[in-house]
């Protein structure tokens, strides 16, 4: 497992390291000298502009200014915003990764419970009421897009309600409606998953035996179902993660929330290049990651399976 | 009551009463996107300079009817020939970072400004009279020889000719300056604590978020009685509306959209504020980016296919007043004879027809720019309906929007409203429509109006000079420069216990007198 | 961008290549009422969608000042929108726009994700590194931060957005592919075609490519959804196809703001919008379930 572990590390870094050459390249590419951008209409002193060439390589060919920009971002440098003149990008993007971090974090791990209780109960209650209501509900929360909940949850628990705030992310209830909001989509798939995985399972000879055997129903499902049922699902929530951290930007938009979604996105249509190209690599980063983690885990929850060609 | 009872009674008075008073008062207000800077002499446009106003202070300003009144001045004289100014400032009056205000920081920051190409031609505009301004705007020159300091609060500033608006523009927050220390320089950061001398200072700025302002204990006209600004960041107005509903804000403008639910609604119709404004808003079509905009028979053709009075009365639901011309109501040179192209769609094809494109065949495609979606969709139907030609609509993001209008080469047509910081018709016809000028975002050129300019910006007798910018706010729209939509009014909902907050003909005043 | 969840479990068993496999699907499919009905709303929709400028009177770009956010009444059965236009009108020449791009995406994104799929299954070793390192790349980019960035430098219009989510869709088929081959690789019947001498093209067409449709199928109705789903935001951002082209996230965009007074302008189009995504999800799930009935729950 340490050598699986190994060749993964090193493949997710080759994976990330190819992400961030071809963004970069991407943000030199488009027109305009970078020296220029980061003056703005100031006059900025010229020792200061040589120490910017100095710093961030940019009389060098794009390949040599990718290093630069390596080291310099292992140090937490991501280079000077476009639009905020005199503003480093790590300002800008920092504070925003942390509260995307945060609150996403919440609204998976609460999609990921959920989902859990409701796929294991809908399996265990096959065909029942409680199993296709279930599974109605979750169609329709894959099937509403973000921001048509967002905006009907707004209108319900803000306006008519005035239970919760409308936008902005100053307390903790201002991020009840936007977790919720993020949450229906994972949970609904995951919960979809969860139960069909765990069918699969309960049919299988292992758990006729244990019932056979008299262990009770609810330890039948527990210990001998769930663990094996958990495999499919761990992969499934790497990617629900990656999807999510992405995909949060729109209701990051209509919460006012200054996640890193909104950011990067803001920053693109703003043409400030850097900030885009340090969020898009936060957010690469972090999906890449948590892959990581998720290949982890599955290599602990079965370490009988073996590894083939990846 | 027992005595004992009446001094427990009283006793809980006063620690409520005390409790209360500890309690920060807070404005909540919301702006729609970051600030493009801290410094008010970088300021270009509308929301950097509301932040100004509250940060930093000025030899003059503009109080709550749009009337030049001194600020660190306390006392000036102007000499029998109008070139010489002497200002006597306050004593007393200190910056942020506890420095005394000298008249010294004047020359200095002035100098800064001059010395920085600031981007915005008109940014050298009140130095032209001044001794010695044009050569250190040309860059020709590293002092500003017409202003001197003769004493810690003695201000001398010479002039090469008479100016009688020279003190509306030392009131603009691009005339007021920061101390020379608190700038970096080369590198100036603008997110570290910004320093000025006005009425707040700053505490905290997350970006995207919120800026937070604190009073300023030794501003020398008096502390503030708000102790706090939040300036909450909500790009979307409708968002910010509801979050006043909701309780989180404290003051809202009214978008166009909410106007007929909010003046109906019998708590929120209570609320609600009118000031008048200087802003006309207006269709601007881009002569160096499109081509078949240089055809003055083309930009006649759109004007009359464009049914204005419908977007002003029934799609911006009667939030702005129908226009006329350039120059809005309220400014001294607004002209109220003058006959805007009526709405013509007959003639439109005509003339769209005489420059060549028939019902619309062959003309290049061409897309119109607006921060109001509705705005840019009224338009392009219109255009549509009336010329056949099939407008697309792009809702750029503020920040992205602004930039583009000052680099004049990313919007063809586009949709915007143009304010004034001093009131004076040169911000509706110099400012957007001489010759070579960055704010000119049309990229228009015709002598014929820059000859009218010139002849109103020298002449000293006001009645002469209002005859010379009707005339050339007459030429322009006779040659369809622009096509005016509206003029807008301030519309706010002010939460109720909230006195003091004013706008001007400009905008929101700084919130050093409001209370709650 | 489609959904791993629901296909995982499809690649470990494909049925189909047996003759009358397809009759039994069918009948499987039409005994599952909510996939049937799933089946009928498209149909119907999609047809509605087609002769919408034969059969409604209104030009969706047409405005009247004088009719703006009426509520829906007998000439206008959805109401009106913010510059007076009719919103069944505009819903429906929506409909053809989502439609359009939805199927040209997958068509072009399952044929590309296939193609390379079968490629890097069957022949393995290098290709098959470079096709999958391809595939991780594309995987690693956060795929709505690709798709504004993309937009930045394309002209927003319909055949660039198709790009784009083509671009970003073509992975997810190409993975599944490559299982399905290597799954069906080390069957008996290629294994022998293989000994006896047989051309790989011929291998790849006669055997594999007949037994991997089923998933190929079912991702190809919920790959619909999610790309209908990804146009409908990108729309809604402002930054897909641009108005005044009726597109149905750009019309609940614009409605957001007159929420409060004039609800229809967002129901209609959100309605519309979901119950699309509702049936081809449901149809999704029924293919699934018709044509590999191993499966079935």
């Amino acid at each position: 497992m340490a050598g699986y572990l190994v060749r993964r590390s090193l493949f997710i870094l080759a994976t990330l390291f190819a992400v961030a050459f071809l963004a970069f390249a991407a943000t030199r590419l488009t027109p305009g000298d970078p020296v220029r951008l980061m003056a703005g209409d100031r006059n900025v002193a010229p020792e200061v502009i040589e120490a910017w060439r100095v710093r961030y390589g940019l009389d060098r060919p794009i390949p040599v200014q990718f290093f630069y920009y390596l080291g310099n971002a292992l140090r937490g440098d991501f280079g000077m915003s476009y639009q905020y003149l005199g503003t480093p990008v790590i300002d800008l993007v920092g504070p925003a990764a942390l509260i995307t971090l945060q609150w996403e974090v919440v609204a998976l791990l609460l999609a990921i419970v959920v989902a859990l209780f409701l796929g294991v109960m809908a399996a265990a209650r096959h065909n029942t009421v409680f199993d296709n209501g279930a599974m109605f509900l979750a169609l329709i929360g894959i099937s509403l897009p973000d921001f048509v909940l967002a905006t009907l949850l707004v209108i319900v628990f803000s306006l008519q309600f005035d239970w919760l705030p409308v936008a902005g992310a100053g307390t903790p209830a201002h991020f009840v409606l936007p977790i919720v909001t993020l949450a229906v989509r994972p949970c609904a798939l995951l919960s979809r998953m969860v139960r069909a995985s765990m069918l699969d399972v309960i049919r299988e000879d292992y758990v006729r035996t244990a019932r056979a055997k008299g262990v009770g129903e609810w330890h039948v499902l527990h210990r001998h179902a769930l663990g094996n049922a958990l495999l499919p699902v761990l992969t499934v929530i790497g990617i629900l993660i990656g999807r999510v951290l992405s995909g949060a930007f729109i209701v990051e938009t209509i919460f006012n929330i200054p996640g890193i979604g909104r950011v990067g996105v803001t920053a693109v249509l703003q043409r400030d290049y850097p900030v885009v190209l340090a969020a898009t690599l936060i957010l690469a980063a972090a999906f890449i990651v948590t892959t990581l983690i998720v290949d982890v885990l599955y290599a602990v929850v079965d370490p009988r399976i073996r590894y083939g060609s990846g | 009551m027992t005595i004992l009872t009446r001094i427990v009674a009283s006793l809980i008075l006063l620690a409520g009463l005390g409790i209360a008073a500890a309690q920060p008062t807070v404005l909540r207000y919301p702006i729609t996107s970051n600030p493009a800077t801290f410094e008010p002499g970088l300021a270009k446009e509308l929301l950097t300079a509301e932040v100004a106003l509250n940060l930093h202070v000025g030899l003059f300003t503009y109080d709550a009817d749009t009337s030049v009144v001194p600020y660190l001045v306390r006392s000036y004289g102007v000499s029998d020939d109008g070139l010489t100014y002497t200002f006597e400032l306050h004593e007393g009056a200190t910056w942020h970072n506890g420095r005394a205000i000298v008249a010294q920081d004047f020359k200095l920051g002035w100098e800064r400004y001059l010395g920085a190409s600031l981007g915005a031609q008109t940014a050298g505009d009140p130095w032209r009279l001044v001794v010695g301004g044009p050569a250190m705007f040309a860059g020709d020159a590293s002092e500003l020889t017409g202003v001197q300091a003769l004493g810690d609060h003695t201000l001398e500033v010479t002039l090469t000719g008479p100016n009688p608006k020279f003190l509306q523009e030392l009131a603009v927050p691009s005339m007021w300056v920061v101390p020379s220390e608190a700038v970096v320089p080369g590198e100036p950061r603008w997110v570290d604590a910004p320093v000025g001398g006005g009425p707040f200072r700053f505490v905290s700025w997350q970006p995207g978020s919120m800026i937070v302002l604190e009073a300023n204990d030794d501003f020398f006209l008096g502390r503030p009685e708000i102790d706090r600004i939040e300036y909450h960041i909500v790009p979307d107005a409708s968002t910010a509306l509801a979050q006043y509903e909701a309780g989180e804000l404290d003051v809202v403008a009214v978008p166009p959209a909410a106007l007929a639910r909010v003046t109906n609604d019998p708590r929120l119709g209570a609320e609600i504020q009118y000031f008048t404004r200087a802003q006309l808003q207006y269709v601007g079509m881009n002569q160096s980016q499109f081509e078949p905009f240089r055809d003055a028979r083309v930009r006649a053709a759109f004007f009359h296919a464009i049914d204005r009075d419908t977007i002003a009365e029934r799609v911006q639901n009667g939030a702005w007043a129908n226009a006329t011309g350039l120059v809005p109501p309220h400014i001294p040179q607004h002209d109220p004879d003058l006959a805007a192209r009526p709405y013509d769609p007959e003639r439109a094809r005509e003339l769209l027809a005489d420059a060549g494109y028939p019902g619309g065949q062959g003309f290049p495609r061409v897309e119109i720019a607006s921060l109001s979606a509705t705005v840019g969709e009224a338009i392009a139907a219109m255009l549509r309906a009336n010329l056949g030609i099939a407008v697309e609509v792009i809702q750029p993001e503020r920040g992205d929007y602004i930039s583009g209008l000052w680099s004049h080469d990313r919007w063809s047509l586009f949709a915007f409203g143009w304010t004034a910081d001093t009131p004076s018709a040169s911000v509706w016809t110099y400012e957007m429509l001489y010759c070579g000028l960055d704010s000119n975002f049309s990229t228009y050129c015709n002598e014929e109006v820059d000859r009218a300019i010139d002849l109103a910006r020298s002449h000293l007798d006001p009645e002469a000079s209002t005859a010379a910018w009707r005339e050339a706010e007459r030429i322009a729209m006779d040659d369809a420069a622009l096509i005016p939509l509206g003029y807008s009014r301030f519309i706010y909902l002010v939460r109720p216990g909230i006195e003091g907050f004013a706008a001007n003909l400009f905008g929101p005043v700084s919130f050093a007198d409001v209370s709650r | 961008m489609a959904d791993a969840p629901q296909l995982i479990a499809t690649v470990d068993g494909a049925a189909g290549g047996r003759p009358g496999a397809w009759r039994d699907a069918t009948r499987r499919l039409a005994k599952n009422r909510a996939a049937a009905a799933s089946a009928v709303f498209l149909i119907l929709l999609a047809a509605a969608a087609v002769l919408a400028p034969v059969i409604l009177p209104y030009d969706p770009f047409v405005a009247d000042f004088t009719r703006m956010r009426e509520a829906p009444s007998a000439n206008h059965p959805f109401g009106t929108d913010e510059i007076g236009r009719d919103v069944l009108t505009r819903v429906l020449h929506g409909a053809r726009i989502s439609l359009f791009v939805g199927l040209t995406v997958q068509l072009l994104a399952t044929g590309i994700g296939a193609a390379m799929g079968l490629l890097a299954g069957y022949y393995g070793g290098l290709v098959d590194l470079v096709i999958m390192r391809a595939v991780d790349v594309m995987y690693a980019i956060p795929p709505f931060l690709f798709a504004v960035f993309m937009v930045s430098l394309l002209r927003p219009t319909m055949w660039s957005v198709i790009l784009i989510l083509t671009l970003s869709s073509w992975p997810f088929a190409a993975r599944l592919m490559r299982a399905q081959v290597l799954s069906i690789k080390e069957q008996d019947a290629v294994m022998a075609a293989r000994a006896l001498g047989a051309r790989d093209l011929r291998i790849l067409l006669a055997h594999v490519a007949p037994n991997s449709l089923t998933p190929i199928i079912v991702q190809f109705t919920l790959g619909v959804a999610t790309v209908i789903m990804a146009e409908a935001g990108l729309s809604f951002l402002g930054i897909g196809i641009r108005p005044p082209n009726p597109t149905w996230g750009g019309m609940i965009s614009q409605a957001r703001q007159y929420i409060r007074t004039d609800i229809h302008m967002t129901l209609f189009p959100a309605l519309v919008l979901g119950c699309t995504m509702i049936a081809l999800n449901y149809l999704g799930d029924g293919l699934r379930d018709a044509l590999d009935p191993k499966l079935k729950r």
